[in-house]
């Protein structure tokens, strides 16, 4: 058992839609002194999952692909998500390319904590565990606290599927080039959009990392 | 017990903040005040400007419509933010009203200092009503109640009923630009294209005006090569036709067919999407009455798809600029067989009489509501399904006019074999020789190209499958074993102290180094499929080479490579896309990897350098292997050349030509500097 900022850790649900992952998930958060549950699946679907875990787990590790196996119908940063909104702490845990974050981005800013399987050990969980229990009681750290700041649109629909616009934050450092889905602003903004507009969004300008970066509030001009 | 009755009041400036904030263009605030003549059953509407090209003009619109009585003034046409018009009863001409709230009467009313509302209704008819409101007087008072404005009678200064708003001493000058905008929305404004005409008809006392009417007046649809005619019932269902040049029936497809989501009906009200693409190539219109260039100017200046709702134009779709439905972005996709917003012209038309899209408070357009949200689903899917038969039309063509030249290629070939084998030449004997022997080349020459698309298919499918199962065939059993080893590290070192590692620590660093290696694979495969990368844009030379030589790494350590980066001052930058730069790079270096294969060196070494010369950045990629040792060096960049028993023979082909596309120069050397083969690449920059 866990005591993390008072809140007590005893039993964490363990998804992977591959079972020796799930497993091998298990026995390094077991090494971090918690009882685990590995979730066979299927899933269900996202709410009626998220309301089975409530009273049942104190805490989540996933990781992002879930849909390659007949395990789930949702992504592991939705899950994540959902669970926050819940008030469950999870922890996303997965090896990503620039292509899976474009898909987890939008759900970071209910995502504190996302790392590499590669860096994945019982301190580094509970580490990432600690900041997500933290952020759930509205306590955010300098890496993920957001501040209203320009955002000036490099680029918009330029790629074949015409799916992405591209920013960059004058604010933070402005040589490196963010991509975002249009799906991801709605329909209205998304339409708004306009090569070299400057518009502001609130935006966690205290990380260094770009993969950590996530955008809400938008305001268009 | 109530002790006072008091009610919420308006402060006078309350009408200059909705007067300008409402007010986004001079010719929206104005055709504001068209519209209600529209609603008003006009028939004719005219705008007049006077001396509007510095402020403290004037602006006069009158119409021929209903008139209003004193109380249709005080109880409709002065009550801001409600109107009195009910959008789900028709007028007597069949109209939907617009519906406006007032404000952009507001608005418009507010262009000028003064503002004065002359108007005799129907059922008044020998009785004209007057109406002055003096702005500034506003400026001045607390609240909006505060001044009385007064309706008086007076002998009609013209005959026949009607509404004449004059609005004086304009705040700001009317530009040549505002003008412009101002005649092609009132142009556009009652669907100028329709056969069934509304019967209103709004007029601009302005050259520029004239001169787009005698442009929107020649309606080349006749001219387009394809009609598209999709509708949405009143259930929410669609179908599509697309018609060709001669109204004949190409394509048809009803929801089902057509609809991205087949089970559901359109949550939107009916409407009926016109659309009319041109192909306009001079060759296309070589035998027509109209010039292309008279079909250009046209679509220059009406072209796009503009929205129309109860009859009237919805500001700002089919603007110049507006996109809404995304058809440019589209056509640079598939420019065969997509219209854009300069070769098509369209029009929605809905009938809204219970007001499911709701046009902004600003005029602005539309709020994204489930319904708009919907219209525009249904105008896509209908563009989508015409795309589609016609890439499937295009590539019947295609297929036609490659068993077509088959066949001519067999006749001519027939033929000629014919005119030697009767010819009583004396060298006849030498022509069938040289025949046979340009046949033989032929048939070579197209074999190899066969086999080369073949190969370019292969590897393509190669890397589409290594990317699609990039995750479970590397992904999943590096995460067990990479996960496993670190908890049998941690509890073997817990259970076992030093003994643990002094026993097992280098057999487990060995594995660790394995999976590090082989998880390289799928990352670099997943990294260079990259969508993002193919994107043209300001590309960092030198970040690129950092990124390749970085991924690359562990490849370099299984190989016992050194690679020896140089980079010259500053940072060129060129306009290209990272996977051209990337593909020179990774083709290049992993050239140098297997020519290492055939030789035993002391110390493997592979120098990546660059230099600014002149307007380029010169990159030179060299190794200390055997270098080239082809007997024609020209020939290693022959695509399917190959020394290598299982080699592709494309790397350095693809070399060539993204370095030629790029707009640079691409040279070799047989043994460089460091003895080994050395490429010197050429590339033209931006800047540093």
């Amino acid at each position: 058992m866990l005591t993390i900022d008072s809140a007590t850790i005893s039993t964490v649900g363990v998804i992977d839609d591959n079972p020796e992952a799930r497993q091998s998930y298990e026995w390094t958060l077991q090494d971090a002194n918690v009882e685990t549950i590995g979730e066979a699946g299927p899933l269900g679907e996202l709410q009626e999952f998220v309301g089975r875990a409530v009273n049942r787990l104190d805490a989540v590790l996933c990781d992002h692909h879930l849909r390659i196996r007949n395990y789930s119908t949702f992504d592991g940063a939705q899950l994540a998500a959902a669970l926050y909104e819940a008030s469950i702490p999870a922890v996303l845990c997965t090896r990503w390319e620039d292509a899976h974050l474009d898909l987890i981005r939008p759900y970071r800013d209910r995502v504190p904590a996302l790392i590499q399987w590669e860096d994945l050990d019982p301190d580094t969980f509970v580490d990432a565990l600690a900041l997500t229990i933290r952020e759930i009681k509205g306590e955010f750290s300098e890496q993920r606290r957001t501040w209203r700041t320009q955002v000036h649109i490099a680029d918009v629909g330029v790629d074949e599927q015409n799916e992405f616009f591209y920013v960059d934050l004058p604010g933070w450092t402005s040589d490196k080039v963010i991509r975002l889905r249009k799906a991801d602003l709605g329909a209205e903004l998304a339409n708004q959009l306009k090569v070299d507009a400057r518009w502001h969004a609130r935006v966690n300008i205290g990380t260094e990392d770009a993969w950590e970066l996530y955008f809400r509030d938008w305001e268009p001009r | 017990m109530t002790d006072h009755v008091v009610h919420i009041r308006f402060a006078a400036d309350v009408l200059r903040r909705l007067g300008e904030e409402l007010n986004p263009s001079v010719d929206q605030g104005i055709i504001e005040l068209v519209k209600n003549a529209f609603d008003a059953d006009a028939s004719k509407c005219t705008v007049e400007l006077r001396n509007v090209d510095t402020a403290g003009g004037t602006v006069i619109v009158t119409d021929d419509g209903q008139g209003m009585t004193p109380k249709d003034i005080a109880d409709g046409w002065l009550v801001l933010g409600r109107s009195i018009k009910d959008p789900s009863h028709r007028t007597p001409k069949g109209r939907l009203p617009a519906g406006s709230k007032g404000l952009g009467r507001l608005a418009a009313l507010r262009l000028g200092h003064r503002t004065t509302l002359r108007t005799r209704s129907t059922t008044g008819a020998r009785t004209a009503y007057k109406l002055e409101i003096d702005w500034d007087i506003y400026d001045n008072v607390e609240l909006v109640e505060e001044v009385p404005l007064s309706i008086t009678t007076e002998t009609p200064v013209r005959r026949g009923r009607g509404t004449e708003i004059e609005i004086e001493e304009l705040r700001h000058r009317i530009g040549r630009t505002d003008v412009t905008r101002l005649a092609r929305a009132l142009v556009l404004l009652a669907d100028p294209f329709s056969d069934d005409a509304s019967g209103f008809n709004p007029l601009l006392l302005a050259p520029e005006f004239d001169d787009l009417a005698k442009l929107v007046e020649a309606r080349y649809f006749p001219e387009a090569d394809y009609h598209l005619r999709a509708e949405i019932d009143s259930d929410g269902y669609g179908n599509v036709d697309v018609l060709d040049g001669y109204d004949k029936l190409l394509y048809t497809a009803n929801h089902q067919e057509f609809s991205e989501h087949p089970d559901s009906p359109y949550s939107c009200p009916p409407a009926r999407f016109d659309l009319w693409v041109f192909i306009l190539s001079g060759e296309n219109f070589r035998l027509r009455s109209v010039s292309v260039r008279e079909v250009q100017h046209w679509l220059r200046n009406f072209g796009g798809i503009h929205l129309y709702i109860n009859g009237l134009r919805v500001n700002p779709y089919g603007n110049s600029g507006n996109d809404w439905l995304d058809l440019n972005l589209s056509r640079v996709r598939s420019p065969e067989n997509r219209p854009g917003t300069n070769t098509s012209i369209g029009r929605i038309r809905v009938d809204d009489p219970q007001e499911a899209l709701i046009q902004k408070t600003d005029r602005s357009g539309v709020i994204e509501s489930e319904a708009f949200r919907d219209l525009r689903n249904f105008a896509t899917d209908a563009l989508e399904f015409m795309a589609k038969r016609r890439q499937a039309d295009a590539e019947k063509r295609r297929q036609r006019e490659r068993n077509a030249s088959k066949r001519t290629s067999e006749r001519t070939r027939a033929s000629l074999a014919k005119a030697i084998e009767t010819s009583k030449t004396p060298d006849k004997p030498q022509l069938q020789r040289a025949f046979e022997r340009y046949e033989r080349a032929t048939t070579h020459e197209i074999d190899t190209l066969r086999q080369e698309v073949q190969l370019y298919r292969t590897l393509s499918t190669a890397g589409i499958t290594a990317a699609t199962f990039a995750h479970e065939s590397a992904g999943s059993p590096l995460k067990v074993m990479s996960l496993n080893m670190d908890t049998v590290e941690r509890r073997g070192t817990r259970e076992f102290g030093t003994e643990f590692t002094k026993v097992l620590g280098s057999p487990l660093a060995a594995i660790r180094r394995a999976i590090r290696s082989v998880g390289v694979l799928g990352s670099v495969t997943l990294h260079l499929v990259e969508a993002d990368k193919r994107r043209l844009r300001r590309v960092d030379l030198h970040s690129v080479i950092s990124e390749v030589v970085d991924t690359l790494g562990p490849f370099f350590e299984q190989r016992d490579v050194q690679v020896e980066v140089q980079l010259g001052q500053g940072r060129p930058f060129l306009r290209t896309s990272e996977a051209a730069i990337e593909s020179i790079l990774t083709n290049l270096i992993s050239n140098s990897l297997i020519a290492f294969e055939d030789v035993i060196t002391d110390r493997r070494r592979i120098l990546i350098g660059t230099e600014i010369s002149g307007g380029n950045a010169v990159l030179r990629i060299e190794d200390n292997g055997p270098g080239i040792t082809v007997p024609t060096v020209a020939d290693i960049w022959l695509p399917g050349y190959t020394t290598r028993v299982h080699g592709t023979g494309l790397g350095l082909t693809i070399v060539r030509d993204a370095v030629h596309d790029i707009g640079g120069s691409v040279e070799v050397l047989r043994t460089g500097k460091l003895e080994g083969a050395e490429f010197i690449i050429s590339l033209p920059i931006l800047g540093a």
